[in-house]
């Protein structure tokens, strides 16, 4: 089999244990790019609000979230 | 079951992760609540810190740091459905530099207090010892559990790793029972 023809009989797998092995993969993958999607915005100075409404979520629940681990870009704000 | 716990129960408790990390083990065992109970000032006859310590070292290997690749897995089940992470983190990388891209570790579930021990679990036998210490305290008519009850806990879980490094280091488990009550009722009020 060539790859191609791999990929896609692995997409059409039955095996659930595949398939959600995949959603795992794929919420991490997830997760990785938010943290470093949102640190990068407060880099260019984006306010929590700012954040919070591209990502469609509360303001609230983006700051819990990351405030943490992301350096505060005007230190007022934190 | 925690809120009874004393301040220097919970310190041991916090203590035994502290000893789980410094042997590289990736769950806090019987002999980890025993290394912390002997290292907040609690004697036990016959047996001292670096001797439990060593033996801890000895009979259980460093397992933190040897799990698989994660990443790896993970960029085999994506290609199940048509991602590639490799290209992705090319992709990444070519904006944010190398390594930009790091995937956290999965979250589990986790009660309030798991989330408090900073993620280090106990073995299924040191969570009975928790609760074999909770049941002597009731035991003893104690609303409280304190270090000691947490030794008895140890103590009633025979056959568990910090039992056999006692028993192995000639320590009369009985005697020490006994002696851990008499002390634990003197100081009831």
């Amino acid at each position: 089999m060539t790859e191609a023809t791999d990929l896609a009989a692995d997409a059409g797998n039955p095996d659930p244990r595949v398939g959600l092995r995949a959603v795992v993969a794929l919420r991490r993958l997830l997760e990785g790019l938010e943290n470093l999607q949102v640190a990068n915005a407060r880099r260019h100075g984006w306010s929590w609000q700012e954040i919070a409404d591209a990502l469609d979520v509360t303001r609230q629940g983006v700051h819990k979230k990351h405030a943490g681990r992301v350096p505060a870009a005007d230190p007022q704000e934190a | 079951m925690f809120e009874r716990f004393t301040q220097a129960a919970r310190d041991a408790v916090v203590r035994a992760q502290t000893e789980a990390r410094g042997l590289d083990h990736d769950r806090i065992g019987t002999e980890h609540l025993l290394l912390a109970l002997l290292h907040s000032g609690l004697t036990v006859p016959g047996l001292t810190y670096p001797h439990v310590h060593e033996q801890a070292r000895r009979r259980t290997p460093a397992t933190l740091g040897v799990e698989p690749d994660r990443d790896q897995a993970d960029a085999a089940a994506l290609k199940a459905i048509g991602i590639d992470l490799d290209q992705v983190r090319r992709t990444i990388e070519a904006t944010f530099g190398p390594d930009a891209l790091s995937l956290p570790p999965p979250e589990q579930k986790r009660s309030w207090w798991r989330r408090a021990m900073n993620h280090v679990p106990f073995t299924p036998r040191a969570r009975k010892v928790l609760e074999l210490s909770l049941r002597e305290a009731l035991r003893l008519k104690q609303r409280f559990i304190a270090p000691e009850h947490l030794m008895l806990g140890i103590l009633r879980d025979n056959g568990g790793t910090a039992t056999q490094i006692m028993t192995d280091a000639g320590v009369d488990l009985t005697a020490l029972g006994q002696q851990l009550e008499t002390a634990l009722l003197r100081q009831a009020v």
